[in-house]
């Protein structure tokens, strides 16, 4: 279905889509003197993978950061499914259905891997601060959740370290770890930032298998990436970034090829940092 | 010895033990559940002594009629702490809490409010309807405790300090055991991965800042009761440095924590302190009086107690009852 | 009228003393002897001493056992022929002019305690309504604001460097200060009793007393440092940690403090009270004058040293972004080594200069502490101009409440807590901080 659905779509940047589930116009973010973000317009197409690519320093975490409000533009407007998301707060954001990771992982370190799990759930009764105390109104919601998480650690082959501490885990645990979490919360746009940093390559591929399982429960994922062959592997569509600025888009074919993406790799420009 | 022995028991129930206790739970909620780096914990009690003793002694009010009095005084104190101070980074929310207790300690200092608040020298005549109500079993007894005697009116103010501290205790441990702890506990390692995850940081926050405030709060009605004194001297930055050393030392983020260490802190202070006393005072084994006398050994217990924290925090920061997992205060 | 005349001609002597002007008059209160104190604090300044009062001391029974006059400490210490009670008499006519004091205030009784002493002071007010208005007193209120500002900035640049370097808010800063002060104190004490107190030889014992003062508190900073702060750092240990322990060290010095050098407030054994030197409507005196130079040249120093130094350049970039800093090839850990001994020793200047205003104390660090942490935050946290700047907009604060509320000075200290929230609520970096960035 999803891969059709970019036939007619040009391959350039700010191109429309047929169904887009985020739509982003004149974003802007400046600190001190630097443009980190400069997003003309952008379009993400409903329940595809897209992958956002682009040397370091281009600004696609601060371009996450705006999207879910950890952060606040100079300008710009951006929807997510119709609905205005400017000046909406992060908490509020992720419950509307955007849930993003961090590229720096945070797993809840005195916490264990178990407890990271169960909060991610939502619309937990327990959370009510008159319900709480009573443990009768909410364990069996919470049994729920448990059952729920145990399925979601065995899919990442984490389920034997369930009460370790988040704090004892190896940084590609981490990184399973907060995917898993994130799908806890059953998000309509799931966010990864460099899922794949870190982890080791026989997990690598049953990941990407996750990943575009996602697509299929009808889930929307934007990732960024630098491990090309991920990109190659699983991504429907491709956003490159480079200084701010949206520079290509089109399918991974296209854009292994494309000159402008090359040259803000390998800096045809001598002041432009490298890639990877 | 067995002299010093008792007075160091009875330190460790008696009434500055359990109003520490309380503002030790409350502080708990705060610092150790949440992480917030709260340094005005004094004036939580400042608030609850004087809710207590200001409504009684210029209204006439009876003193059961001020326990809603404290709750509220003390919940609004505590969004007036939060709503500015909870979005600002943590640093700042230590300088502001220590400034705003120091605050509403001069405030009720001033000779100009006398009328009101018996500025320095406080509000004495208030407990009345405590003395009145004490039980029929107690009333006009001494009661004997190991080798100390206790007025039937502390003995009632021990039990009702120690009603209040189990009764926040359940309360404090049913909380942290329930999904809305654990939302609390992922405040304390990370807010932002807790925001991703669709939770109100902030709501949560300020919760956290009224129900320890509150706690904290009958911590210094319970003060103020057992003294038969509300003055601004009990509430000073010193009580909340205090209560800091007694939750690490009970272990931070643990239910029985603040309750172990009110009462082992407090016995060691009163032994402390009988054992220089007994050694400075001119007869049996003495102390050379360069190192101390009979007009400076009271001092020496806050020197035990600042260098006690000090080894404490460095070599077993969990404290009595805490994780070893868990123990470091921040996450590195 | 006589009061003039002897204003006049103890200007002169005093002027021709100018900063100098620390006289002798140790006194330690005898067996059977009362110290009577006259003083007056004047709205909006500091606590002046009043010399030429006459003193008369009658026993029990009426008659007259000692007579005497205040030095130019606003001291008598007069005789009596045993311990039991009497009665301290000063005598109005020979107040100065201008003052007066209250109704039946005139005497006081006072218990001799054999081999104590006894003691009786007199804090005089205005006994006439001031015929200057509020208004003139405005510009010595700024001045003063100024110099106080500047004095809790020297402490504050240095709490703030801390903070910028290491992250740490070092709660420990205000007994370093009383370290300054007392250790300032203890060695004068020492020197005084080698000889004269007086003239060069009491300026000579007093400024080498201020050295040992400023060293004493460098040392303490830089072997806190090295013994506790850098080990922790080392094994990881985080900054909340570190916050309490320093609270765990300011109290056990505090205490120390207080155990062995006492709880009674003392001045410098070459301490003498002084005559206002006149600049226009600002009446200042000239040890307020040299310490408020002092501090502007201490600050100054600091800041050439931030700015155009290598080492300075070195504290900046640690400040900014530690990591970036070592990559360059900074030794951080040297770095943080130089702040801490520079911290120490402004904050042992600042005692130093603290126990020149106002009496030493074991508890004078800790009191302003909560003052220098609101001019560090009012500033911007981690940014040691903005410690500049958040100490004067603090000490003007102060003295401008006292000023304007004359009836609540108390509270002044409140006000400029309460100023400090305010100013967070609207611009929560400070006045010169930077906007947090996230991510």
């Amino acid at each position: 279905m999803s891969d059709d659905a970019f036939a007619d779509v040009p391959r350039e940047p700010g191109a429309a889509k047929p169904e887009p589930i985020l739509v982003a116009d004149s974003v802007r973010r400046s600190f001190g003197g630097l443009t980190a973000v400069d997003v003309q317009h952008l379009e993400v197409q409903r329940n595809s993978i897209t992958a956002l690519i682009g040397p370091n320093g281009a600004g696609k975490t601060t371009f996450f950061n705006l999207l879910t409000g950890f952060d606040s533009p100079d300008s710009g407007e951006w929807a997510f499914n119709g609905t205005s998301m400017n000046g909406v707060s992060p908490y509020k954001a992720a419950r509307k259905g955007m849930v993003r990771t961090f590229q720096l992982t945070k797993s809840l370190t005195r916490m264990s891997v178990m407890e990271n799990m169960r909060l991610g759930a939502t619309g937990q009764t327990g959370e009510k601060l008159w319900v709480a105390p009573f443990k009768f109104l909410w364990k069996t919601q919470e049994d729920a959740v448990t059952t729920r998480a145990e399925g979601l650690l065995a899919r990442f082959k984490l389920d034997h370290m369930r009460d370790e501490f988040g704090g004892s885990l190896s940084g590609g645990q981490r990184k399973l770890l907060e995917m898993a979490r994130a799908l806890m919360v059953e998000p309509e746009m799931v966010m990864l930032d460099e899922p794949m940093a870190g982890v080791n390559p026989a997990l690598k591929q049953s990941l990407l298998e996750h990943v575009k399982g996602l697509k299929d429960e009808g889930r929307t994922v934007l990732f960024v990436e630098h491990d090309m062959d991920m990109v190659h592997e699983i991504a429907d569509w491709v956003v490159v970034m480079a200084e701010g600025q949206i520079i290509a888009e089109g399918p991974p074919s296209f854009i292994g090829a494309n000159q402008a993406v090359i040259d803000a790799y390998l800096g045809a420009h001598q002041n432009t940092d490298l890639g990877v | 010895m067995s002299q010093t022995i008792s007075n160091g028991l009875f330190g460790a129930i008696g009434v500055t033990a359990i109003a520490y206790c309380l503002a030790a739970i409350g502080l708990n909620v705060h610092f150790g559940y949440t992480g917030l780096l709260n340094f005005g914990q004094a004036g939580f009690a400042l608030v609850g002594g004087y809710a207590v003793a200001m409504p009684v002694m210029n209204w006439q009010w009876s003193i059961w009629a001020t326990i809603p009095v404290v709750i509220i005084a003390s919940s609004i104190f505590a969004l007036l702490l939060g709503i500015p101070t909870l979005r600002l980074r943590s640093d700042y929310l230590a300088i502001v809490t220590i400034a705003a207790a120091e605050i509403l300690r001069l405030l009720v200092s001033t000779p100009k409010l006398v009328h009101v608040t018996g500025a320095t020298d406080g509000i004495n005549s208030f407990t009345n309807d405590i003395q009145n109500t004490i039980p029929g079993f107690l009333k006009g007894k001494s009661v004997p405790l190991w080798e100390k005697q206790i007025s039937d009116y502390e003995m009632w103010v021990m039990i009702l300090g120690w009603f209040l501290v189990v009764l926040f205790s359940v309360g404090v441990w049913s909380l942290m055991r329930s999904p809305w702890g654990r939302v609390l506990r992922s405040i304390r390692e990370d807010e932002d991965a807790a925001r991703s995850l669709g939770k109100n940081v902030f709501a949560y926050k300020m919760t956290s800042l009224v129900l320890g405030g509150v706690i904290g709060g009958f911590g210094g009605a319970i003060l103020v009761i057992g003294q038969r004194n509300a003055s601004p001297g009990s509430f000073q930055t010193q009580f909340t440095f205090l209560t800091y050393a007694i939750i690490v030392l009970g272990g931070v983020g643990k239910v029985k924590g603040p309750i172990v260490g009110a009462m082992i802190f407090w016995f060691m202070i009163n032994v402390s302190d009988n054992l220089l006393a007994d050694w400075t005072d001119g007869s049996g084994f003495q102390l050379p009086t360069w190192v101390m006398d009979s007009s400076n050994f009271s001092f020496f217990r806050w020197i035990l107690v600042g260098t006690g924290l000090v080894l404490l925090v460095i070599f077993r920061p969990q404290g009595i009852f805490g994780d070893k997992r868990e123990q470091a205060f921040d996450v590195r | 009228m006589a009061s003039t005349t002897f204003r006049k001609v103890s200007r002169i002597g005093l002027a021709a003393f100018a900063f100098i002007a620390l006289f002798s008059g140790t006194a330690h209160a005898d067996e059977e002897t009362i110290q009577v104190r006259v003083q007056h604090t004047p709205e909006g300044g500091k606590k002046e001493q009043v010399e030429g009062v006459e003193i008369t001391i009658t026993d029990p029974s009426g008659s007259v056992v000692a007579e005497g006059v205040t030095d130019e400490k606003g001291v008598a210490r007069l005789a009596v022929p045993s311990d039991g009670s009497f009665t301290v008499t000063i005598d109005p006519a020979s107040l100065p002019e201008g003052l007066g004091v209250g109704e039946g205030q005139e005497s006081r009784t006072v218990t001799v305690t054999a081999g104590l002493g006894g003691n009786a002071n007199f804090n005089l007010g205005e006994a006439t309504p001031k015929a200057a208005s509020k208004l003139s007193l405005l510009p010595k209120t700024i001045f003063n604001g100024i110099r106080f500002g500047l004095v809790i900035a020297i402490m504050s640049v240095g709490l703030s460097l801390i903070y910028a370097t290491t992250g740490l808010s070092n709660f420990a800063h205000g007994e370093t200060v009383t370290i300054g002060a007392v250790m300032t104190g203890v060695a004068s004490g020492w020197f005084a009793l080698s000889g004269a107190k007086g003239g060069w030889g009491g300026f000579m014992q007093l400024s080498a007393a201020m050295i040992i003062g400023v060293g004493c508190a460098t040392a303490f900073s830089g072997a806190l440092e090295l013994a506790v702060w850098r080990p922790m750092r080392r094994r990881g240990i985080g900054l909340t940690s570190m916050m309490i322990v320093s609270i765990g060290i300011a109290m056990s010095v505090r205490f120390i403090i207080q155990m062995y050098y006492g709880s009674q407030p003392r001045s410098y054994a070459q301490f003498g009270s002084q005559q206002n030197i006149n600049f226009g409507p600002i009446g200042v005196t000239p040890r307020d004058l040299t310490t408020g130079i002092v501090a502007l040249l201490a600050l100054g120093a600091v800041g050439y040293l931030l700015i155009k130094t290598r080492t300075g350049k070195a504290i900046r970039a640690v400040s900014d972004n530690p990591d970036l800093a070592s990559t360059t090839g900074i030794n951080t850990e040297r770095v943080i080594l130089t702040v801490w001994l520079l911290g120490g020793a402004l904050a042992g200047l600042g005692g130093v200069i603290f126990g020149l205003d106002e009496q030493v104390s074991w508890n004078m660090g800790t009191k302003i502490l909560l003052l220098m942490f609101a001019a560090i935050t009012l500033g911007g946290l981690g940014r040691p101009f903005g410690a500049l700047v958040g100490s004067l907009a603090v000490g003007l604060f102060v003295q401008l409440w006292a000023w304007l509320f004359s009836s609540y000075t108390d509270l002044k200290t409140m006000g400029a807590l309460l100023a400090m929230i305010l100013v967070l609520l609207f611009r929560p970096q400070g006045i010169l901080g930077k906007k947090e960035r996230v991510g």
